[in-house]
């Protein structure tokens, strides 16, 4: 989910000494062939459809509920994504699929039904672009410049990572690697902007699925289905427990990650989820692209339904590798050359599942979820600089076709720039590492800064400004702190045995209530706009188009009833 | 705010040029996203299950459970699948 969730298992993953994990033949070369050719294809085909700028950076608002949703998903379902937190399943067993069901499907109905209505009303081309609107240009150029910078780092990180795991699973050359898929995604991009983002997405969102999707049917053909998946569990790891979610979270020393169920429910469930499926432009700007309303609320309530299901192709092989796989997986940490760490989770299952020609689907799964999210990274970096920074800051006045041309030129230098931070990357990882955590530090507070700005028309511009600076110091402070004084970590994320996925999670949390405090002290002794200001941006003077004339099952309200009630099933389920 | 922001605002929906449009711009109907879906799909397919049939008879012997052969039946539904969505989504579908 979040990125700094499972950036630091990634990028264990990068520095790895295990040997190459596959050995793929020429079929499975040619079909990954096929895919760079494909996603090229689109991008060109696409060009000539991208005219003003409403269509580089919104993809022209014509996507329908289910493709804004499934680019949605796709934008999220990273290669970093897939294979980090296999690795994390092997690590802390089922309880990591709370990242993809408290830790996503709350935050993605409340965007659909509470928070989307605002940003489609308001016809904003982005957070930071709302941000400007109910507030001001600081506060925007605040988080757009964060954003901005954070967003370029992260792709570069993407593109290194993708390198490094082509080099552990092919063997290709690292700088072969960068270049070639950069240069790919750049061109694509430039090409047909949002419009060829989404529409690369949802392949892509299909190839993950169906190239990752025969691991856990054969794993679990293999293990004898459910049942004979856990009694093999504890049999190859007595006395430890894997398989439940809630079962070992009432104290923090009785559950392989270290933390307590206050950690899950609000700080993972209620700040670092809620801020990053509603607030992190990369995602929302896929809802944004919907065609109306409707399709804009119905777009993510789609998606949670997808999101539920993720846990069978990344969450599951991590069980089934506890299970079936003849030797234990070691932390980065420890390992000495030859062998495997964790997150060579689901290559190995690949290997072990996949022949030739599945090979290369699985391959190119793992590539194309490395090119959704660096495509949906260059994209949103395209939309915020030249929206959120270039226009108000630089040149205000200027036409259509010189922003759509500045979108084009922002996406090729984004990407030049990313491949800078790759080679960056590659010689201070742990710098790398670094940037990543404070990019997700910045999504926390400001959540705090957008809902509250939403919801209650007393915030004022002063008061969301000083909230979101605090906030987003003392989430860098906090992981200063625990980084360079371990024992802050008892402190801040309340128990000495905090793993780093829980340190993370408290430290959202602190971060939220900052921003939230000083936002609503600065606010109370300053002057709010006027009412009439806020009309299409807070909640109270903003009147929301009603559903009451479509009939129930097309109501967006009625299937986010239903993913809710799926997602509680589930937890009873695995409790 | 500036103008054009606002005008933005109070402007009504954007023209839905590719979705309804009473006539099909010069550049022609933009092909739904589903066609590239089907069309990928259907090469994948052909190309796998083409492969599953060519190692039927000698599974390669690195892969567990290569006896299920699950390389013939992946690639039989990948080939349906991308099959239906090319002929369902594909330009000849006025």
């Amino acid at each position: 989910m979040t990125v700094q969730l499972l950036v630091a298992p990634a990028l264990c993953f990068l520095f790895s000494s295990a040997p190459t994990t596959l050995s793929p033949h020429l079929i499975d070369f040619a079909v990954i062939i096929i895919y760079f050719v494909m996603v090229l294809a689109i991008g060109f085909y696409l060009k000539r459809y991208t005219k003003s700028g409403q269509d580089f950076f919104l993809a022209g608002r014509e996507m329908t509920a289910w493709v804004a949703g499934l680019s949605f998903m796709s934008a999220n379902l990273g290669s970093l994504e897939l294979m980090g937190w296999a690795g994390s399943a092997y690590e802390y067993g089922i309880l990591a699929a709370h990242w993809y069901w408290i830790g996503a499907i709350p935050a993605m109905l409340f965007l659909g039904i509470v928070m989307m209505p605002f940003y489609y009303i308001c016809k904003t081309h982005s957070v930071p672009g709302y941000l400007e609107l109910r507030f001001d240009h600081a506060t925007s150029g605040l988080s757009g410049i964060c954003f901005a910078v954070m967003t370029i780092l992260m792709s570069g990180v993407n593109m290194f990572a993708m390198a490094v795991v082509m080099k552990v699973l092919l063997g290709w050359n690292i700088h072969f690697s960068i270049w070639v898929s950069s240069i790919v995604v750049g061109v694509y991009v430039a090409a047909g902007g949002l419009f060829s983002a989404i529409f690369n997405e949802v392949v892509q969102f299909f190839l993950i699925w169906f190239g990752a999707l025969l691991i856990p049917i054969i794993g679990l053909i293999e293990s004898h289905g459910w049942h004979g998946m856990v009694a093999r569990i504890h049999a190859n790891f007595p006395g430890q427990d894997f398989t439940h979610l809630w079962r070992g979270l009432g104290h923090f020393n009785t559950n392989p990650m270290g933390i307590h169920w206050t950690g899950i429910v609000f700080g993972l469930g209620m700040v670092t989820s809620m801020g990053y499926w509603t607030t992190d432009f990369l995602v929302v700007q896929r809802v944004m692209s919907a065609k109306d309303l409707r399709a804009a609320k119905m777009a993510p309530v789609i998606a949670s339904f997808f999101k539920m299901a993720v846990p069978f192709i990344v969450i599951l092989p991590g069980l089934l590798a506890l299970a079936v796989l003849p030797f234990h997986l070691v932390p980065q940490s420890i390992a000495k050359a030859g062998e495997y760490t964790y997150n060579a989770v689901l290559p190995l299952m690949l290997g072990r599942y996949c022949g030739p020609g599945l090979l290369g689907l699985g391959i190119t799964a793992l590539i194309a979820g490395f090119m959704a999210g660096m495509a949906g990274n260059v994209s949103a970096f395209a939309t915020v600089w030249t929206y959120d920074l270039y226009r108000p800051f630089m040149r205000k006045n200027a036409s259509d076709a010189h922003y759509v041309a500045m979108g084009r030129w922002s996406s090729i230098i984004g990407i030049l720039v990313s491949i800078g931070a790759a080679y960056v990357a590659m010689r201070f990882a742990s710098i790398m590492d670094y940037v990543q955590a404070l990019f997700s530090f910045f999504i926390a507070p400001l959540f705090g800064t957008v809902i509250l700005g939403m919801l209650w028309k007393r915030i004022t511009s002063k008061g969301a400004f000083w909230g979101l600076l605090a906030g987003t110091i003392a989430s860098i402070t906090m992981f200063l702190l625990m980084r360079f004084h371990p024992r802050s970590v008892a402190i801040i994320a309340l128990s000495p045995h905090a793993k780093v996925m829980a340190q993370n999670v408290y430290q959202a949390l602190w971060s939220w209530v900052v921003c939230v405090l000083v936002t609503l002290i600065v606010s109370s002794l300053t002057q709010p706009r006027p009412e009439q200001e806020l009309v299409g941006l807070v909640y109270g003077c903003t009147e929301i188009p009603s559903e009451g004339h479509y009939p129930l099952l097309k109501r967006p309200i009625f299937w986010a009833g239903v993913s809710f009630a799926v997602f509680l099933l589930l937890q009873w389920i695995f409790w | 705010m500036d103008p054009e922001t606002r005008n933005q605002r109070e402007g009504g929906d954007p023209p839905h040029r590719v979705a309804v449009g009473a006539e099909d711009p010069p550049e022609g109907k933009m092909l739904p996203v589903w066609f590239f879906v089907g069309i990928i799909f259907l090469i994948y397919g052909v190309i796998i299950l083409i492969t599953g049939l060519l190692e039927i008879h000698h599974p390669p012997a690195t892969v567990l459970a290569a006896e299920l052969h699950p390389t013939i039946w992946w690639g039989a539904i990948l080939t349906a699948l991308g099959g239906f969505y090319v002929l369902y989504f594909g330009p000849w579908k006025s």
